[in-house]
């Protein structure tokens, strides 16, 4: 197969992403519960092509910040067991799909600004924070370069606290929902931008990032589940952001790692892509999820990275966009991770021209290098 | 009267919900990020559904619209867990839900929280039958035994889904567990004292085991059935989590007879299908569990290392513990190369820590591994190229 001039057609991407942001068809009603998921993936690709500022409006991205902090919240916990111990708990909710207070009337124009945290009280009960999203919103505000001088830290850390269940793991919502690997992994993300790990047990979370580890070398959403791409990206990838006192609990045996090596190596398929779990089919998102990994392994250098990147080609769809396999339908998921992959798994000549030239991605918080900079410095509490 | 095809009338058309005032989504400001262009039916439902929430209303009715709401957004996580919330507060039965839920699951069988509300159902039905001392009869229908069945059922039409798999994992877990606090024999309709409730577990894993294998069955390569079957004679029972940070203790005699069972078992699967690397991260994670070295499989092996043509003189000998690999086999097979490479290597390894070893012999073993990795990049598995590379020079450096 001739490499002759393959093009990454960024600006179709980044049209592709914009669409989104504007507007969702409403037999996606299934995205009103992840919209700030949406948001980042579709910001996320907006960056990692270089065409935000190009392609949108100040006015359109000052108000996509807005929106995020429209999301912010404050409410009570509800705690059965212990009345005197409440606390509130800040963090972001995915969309305004479950507010019921009136909107504010229009700000009048002689009222002073202040940097106080705007947020809204709110019944966290019925229309509660998310840790997904909480982490998708940060990084969000951070690829638009705002200043975080309205994040509620104390509600943040408040949320990791109420979300942390007895066994290490999280849940999305405090007190309810399911509870995995993907919601520990955005704990400890925040926890690395807000550099404070005061508010969960870190040593419990890591234990139980420890159960997920399998017979095959890569790591299941809960104990004993099967080994596959993603939850084995959320668990390296937690493991490798605490602070330097957890290290050595946090490292993996020899042995571990070499497994661990040898399974992500395994899941490239002889189409260049990646298959998120033994003897499946390559899917693009994967090309994120295990590239990642073993770059976080500080293994990059074992991957084909131009078969990937001639895999990942296959997927662009000519509407713009990047589906699951060559010829899918294309969404914002896919399309951000492809990217995502394609900034780490760097591809360059013989073939691959100019368009292929992507910002550094950092792996651990899945962001540009310089968002994911922008984020810490203006996340640390001081 | 303005209809949807999944849930009827539009609430605002309903003469019986007329009592409530329904709450608009919240006006956003002008740029909102990704809105929802939402249909007629969707906004409908989820007006009134906040409605009821402010309100705090929990009654049957409310059973009805968070259905409704569920079906036109599955991933409404909000509904859920009112709904979960609704059936405690007026106790309503749990044999229809489970019924609804059979169908739900079916039709949204990627959808996360279609398993947590079954994990919430079965629970709550132990809870029921374990206050009313067996006598709710109500909450016998969600037995775990049921539950496994419609698993079967629900796997045999998408077999590889992750969920599905780790919900049966999580039933497995709660119900036939010594380790966990409740236990199956709760639903069964005669008591069961304390051997009998042990020999019925262990009849249960055996059928596991058993549906483990109709699934191998149909597809020698579905890797999730792998991972069931491991997890059923490996983790269910023991505490999965020191299990797997710690060394495994010294196994008894009835674990070492699984190990064993095991063995032939997959040797047999690799037999049928030697490029199957489901079977071969298996075999692997079996003889590293139970500390068998690698090198016990050589003569296993070593057929399936060899072309078509170039079989040994003895591998016309049956022998029931080695099979052969098929005549219709891809051979020589990487895994089975990567195998006997790595038994190189861990000979090697093994050498090398025992200090009185001359240094020659470790080299002599890495010798025999390093064409082989350097036939994988070079011929048989030229998409980890540099993976093998890499193994060549670490076994190089480790040489010199």
């Amino acid at each position: 197969m001739s490499l002759g001039s393959l093009k990454l057609n960024k600006g179709a991407h980044a049209n592709f992403c914009k669409r989104f942001l504007f507007g969702i068809p409403g037999t996606f009603a299934e995205a009103d519960s992840s919209r700030a998921a949406i948001g980042f993936y579709c910001l996320g690709a907006l960056d990692l092509t270089e065409l935000l500022e190009s392609k949108t409006k100040v006015t359109e991205r000052d108000g996509w910040r807005e929106w995020i902090w429209e999301q912010q919240v404050r409410g009570n916990t509800v705690s059965p067991s212990s009345d005197t111990n409440q606390e509130y708990v800040g963090g972001f909710r995915p969309g305004p799909f479950m507010r019921m207070d009136e909107p504010p009337n229009l700000k009048h124009s002689d009222e002073p600004e202040t940097d106080e945290p705007v947020v809204s009280t709110s019944d966290i009960s019925t229309d509660p924070p998310h840790l997904i999203m909480t982490y998708t919103a940060i990084l969000s505000l951070a690829i638009l370069r705002d200043d975080f001088a309205r994040l509620d830290r104390v509600g943040v850390r408040n949320l990791l606290r109420a979300t942390q269940q007895d066994d290490g793991s999280f849940t999305a919502t405090p007190g309810q929902g399911e509870a995995d690997v993907r919601m520990v992994y955005t704990a400890f993300a925040i926890c690395n931008m807000l550099d404070d790990w005061s508010a969960i047990d870190v040593e419990k979370a890591i234990i139980f990032i420890k159960s997920c580890y399998t017979y095959e070398g890569g790591f299941g959403q809960y104990a004993a589940n099967e080994a596959t791409g993603g939850p084995t990206y959320c668990c390296l990838a937690s493991l490798r952001v605490v602070p330097k006192e957890y290290a050595s609990q946090a490292s993996l045996t020899e042995e571990q790692r070499q497994k661990t090596i040898r399974w992500l190596v395994q899941n490239q398929r002889s189409g260049g892509g990646f298959c998120g779990r033994t003897e499946k089919v390559a899917d693009a998102c994967y090309s994120f999820w295990c590239g990642a990994a073993l770059k976080i392994l500080d293994e990059g250098a074992l991957i084909e990275e131009r078969a990937n990147a001639h895999f990942l080609y296959r997927c662009q769809a000519s509407v713009g966009g990047f589906g699951k396999e060559p010829d899918d339908r294309p969404d914002p998921y896919h399309t951000y991770l492809s990217l995502a992959s394609l900034a780490l798994l760097r591809v360059r000549g013989d073939g691959f021209d100019e368009s292929w030239a992507l910002p550094r991605l950092d792996p651990l918080l899945n962001a540009t290098e310089e968002t994911a900079k922008w984020a810490r410095e203006h996340l640390r509490s001081n | 009267m303005a209809k949807t095809e999944e849930t009827g009338p539009l609430y605002a058309a309903r003469p019986e919900w007329k009592d409530i005032t329904p709450i608009p989504q919240y006006a956003e400001n002008a740029n909102p990020i990704a809105p929802i262009f939402y249909t007629e039916a969707y906004k409908d439902a989820t007006d009134y559904f906040r409605a009821v929430v402010k309100a705090g209303e929990l009654s049957p009715r409310v059973l009805e619209l968070t259905e409704s709401v569920i079906r036109l957004n599955p991933a409404h996580y909000s509904a859920w867990q009112y709904r979960y919330k609704v059936i405690v507060a007026i106790n309503s039965p749990l044999a229809p839900e489970h019924a609804l839920m059979n169908e739900l699951a079916t039709n949204h069988l990627k959808t996360y929280q279609v398993w947590h509300h079954r994990r919430l159902l079965l629970l709550l039905a132990a809870k029921r039958l374990s206050e009313s001392k067996g006598e709710d009869k109500d909450a016998i229908a969600l037995s775990p035994e049921t539950e496994l069945g419609f698993i079967a059922s629900v796997l045999k039409k998408d077999e590889k889904n992750y969920h599905t798999w780790a919900f049966r994992q999580w039933v497995l877990a709660t119900f036939f567990s010594p380790l966990s606090n409740l236990s199956s024999t709760l639903f069964s309709t005669s008591p069961m004292n304390e051997e009998e409730a042990s020999a019925y577990r262990l009849s249960m894993l055996d059928d596991e085991i058993a549906f483990v294998e109709s699934m191998l069955h149909a597809d020698i390569r579905n890797n999730s059935a792998w991972n069931h079957r491991f997890f059923i004679n490996f983790k269910l029972g023991t505490d999965v989590v020191m299990k797997s940070t710690h060394n495994v203790a010294e196994f008894d005699n009835e674990e070492k007879d699984i190990v064993g069972r095991e063995l032939s078992y997959t040797k047999e699967k690799i037999a049928l299908a030697p490029n199957n690397a489901s079977a071969w991260n298996y075999i692997r994670g079996v003889l590293e569990l139970a500390k068998i070295p690698f090198s016990s499989l050589t003569s296993f092996v070593l057929p399936y290392t060899r072309s078509h043509g170039q079989e040994a003189d003895d591998d016309q000998i049956i022998d029931l513990d080695n099979p052969l690999p098929s005549s219709s086999s891809d051979l020589p097979a990487p895994p089975a190369l990567e195998f006997l490479a790595d038994i190189y290597e861990r000979d090697a390894e093994t050498l090398r820590s025992a200090e009185q070893s001359e240094q020659a012999t470790v080299k002599e073993k890495l010798q025999k591994a390093i064409p082989i990795w350097r036939s994988l990049s070079e011929d048989h598995d030229v998409t980890r190229k540099k993976y093998w590379e890499h193994r060549i020079h670490i076994a190089q450096i480790t040489c010199s």
